[in-house]
């Protein structure tokens, strides 16, 4: 009987604490599937980074095969080639990652990951990473290569949001890495758009997209357009500017596109050589639902 | 894993969207809230009847209250009014249950944590009933930090397992035991100053 009482008691809450509670709810297991997110990327970028490590070291001493992004072998697909990703931006990334590794393991389960990159200056933004100013001009090209897929979770706080491509094939590109920031500031959204291949970073600015601080339903697509490529955010319909590339042996071409689910956006990155263009493989590419488990 | 194109991808679409399907008896609304709201409401019953033909009945007993509700309800969150509605149907569910034979699940073990400290003798029922205690819990329940509120709820409207918890706010298990001591304690002194015999 009292425990009836007590169950109808708690039963009888008032729905505005049930709905704030529910929010929050939302809000914390974002949070925690972010932090999971974080650690199986990193746990496995780090046996990655130490493969590749090994493998280019061992390269860099046979003079007769020096790594460069356009010798390198086209892709063969089906797998066979060990993942490339890279999610340390930086080697202290990479040392405090595995510091607290060493030092206990168990902690780390705890360690808020995102903390690694919150206060980090962001590199990308060095002005000799990008000719700003210039309207870049993709090649039109039918075909290609996909060599990866993100998710980008991001919250609302800002330059928290990062996101990461996992290369599948990493045959023509040594190294590569995605980042996109977005900065709420005010009404205000600044967002950027960086990728790195083989060391050169790429950077797209979105800045000045007019979004509304709910977020949600940003949507920013790569499109291509009269022989060009530009950058445009759905919701204000504003034309972005890609900045040159440095590297003119590598072509990429960037087909964004989000998926809502509250703070999720997933976008897809195309890229290729010249040399790989007869070597398509889209069963290489591997969509990955942030949240699936 | 498989490819999947860009038309195959099938969003969520948004809450106002499936209320107002409610609202136009569109049959749609159901099938709209299963695929947004399935997994999260699953776990609700979980917790509490730990049988998942019991959850798979539980939701739809909940499709069919919201259904029923809307119109005219118009709901401001919609997750927590079928969260609500789960909640109600699944300890309705557990109920009937343990009628029939006694069951164990977190929501019997979170309320034995809570009945450790309510009244001992057979009065108290009586008590309890000529008092408002939903009035006194609400009101401890919005006296608490963001924190400790989230926990209350996740532990004792929603009969979470603690483990859960610790994933969600991302802190270590003894961390959330330490914080649902202080709220058991905390509820006792309220209970007390409302002049409920403990």
């Amino acid at each position: 009987m009292k425990k009836d009482k007590l169950t109808d008691a708690i039963s009888s809450i008032d729905q505005d604490i049930v709905e704030n509670f529910v929010l929050l709810d939302a809000k914390l297991q974002k949070k925690a599937a972010l932090r999971k997110s974080k650690m199986i990327k990193i746990l496995s970028s780090a046996a990655c980074l130490v493969l590749v490590l090994s493998i280019s070291m061992s390269l860099a001493f046979d003079k007769e095969n020096p790594i460069t992004p356009n010798n390198n072998k086209p892709s063969t697909g089906g797998g066979s080639v060990p993942p490339a990703s890279y999610h340390f931006e930086s080697e202290d990334d990479l040392l405090l990652f595995l510091d607290l590794i060493r030092k206990d393991p168990s902690e780390l389960k705890e360690y808020d990951l995102l903390e690694v990159y919150k206060d980090s200056p962001p590199p990308y933004f060095d002005i000799s990473w990008v000719n700003p100013g210039e309207l870049f001009e993709f090649p039109i090209e039918p075909h290609g290569m996909w060599i990866g897929v993100t998710e980008i979770p991001y919250a609302k706080e800002k330059f928290e949001n990062i996101g990461y491509f996992t290369a599948k094939d990493s045959t023509s590109i040594e190294k590569f890495s995605h980042r996109f920031y977005r900065d709420y500031s005010g009404t205000e959204t600044i967002s950027y758009s960086v990728i790195t291949i083989d060391g050169i970073a790429y950077c797209f600015d979105l800045r000045k997209t007019d979004e509304k601080q709910s977020g949600i339903k940003s949507f920013i697509s790569y499109i291509r357009q009269g022989g060009k490529f530009y950058m445009k955010s759905e919701l204000c319909g504003s034309e972005i500017k890609f900045y040159k590339m440095k590297n003119p042996n590598t072509h990429i071409y960037l087909e964004g596109f989000t998926y809502f689910e509250d703070y999720t956006v997933s976008m897809r990155i195309f890229v290729y050589n010249k040399e790989d263009i007869d070597k398509i493989n889209l069963e290489q590419f591997v969509w990955r639902d942030y949240y699936e488990e | 894993m498989e490819l999947r194109k860009k038309s195959q991808i099938s969003y969520p679409i948004s809450d106002e969207e499936i209320i107002e399907l409610y609202w136009l008896r569109d049959e749609n609304a159901i099938k709209e809230t299963d695929k947004k709201y399935r997994k999260y409401l699953f776990n609700i019953a979980y917790n509490i009847v730990s049988d998942r033909d019991d959850c798979e009945e539980c939701l739809n007993d909940t499709y069919m209250g919201a259904w029923n509700s809307m119109p005219t309800a118009r709901p401001a969150v919609l997750q927590a009014f079928l969260s609500a509605i789960m909640r109600r149907s699944a300890i309705d569910c557990f109920k009937k249950k343990t009628r029939l034979k006694r069951g164990t699940s977190e929501f019997t073990q979170s309320f034995s944590e809570l009945e450790e400290f309510i009244a001992n003798d057979a009065d108290m029922a009586e008590e309890i009933e000529n008092k408002d205690l939903s009035k006194t819990i609400n009101d401890y329940v919005r006296s608490l930090s963001e924190r400790q509120m989230y926990i209350f709820m996740s532990r004792y409207y929603f009969s979470r397992p603690i483990k859960d918890i610790v994933k969600y706010l991302g802190c270590s298990t003894s961390t959330v035991k330490k914080e649902i001591a202080k709220i058991k304690e905390g509820l006792k002194i309220k209970l007390e100053s409302e002049e409920y015999e403990l």
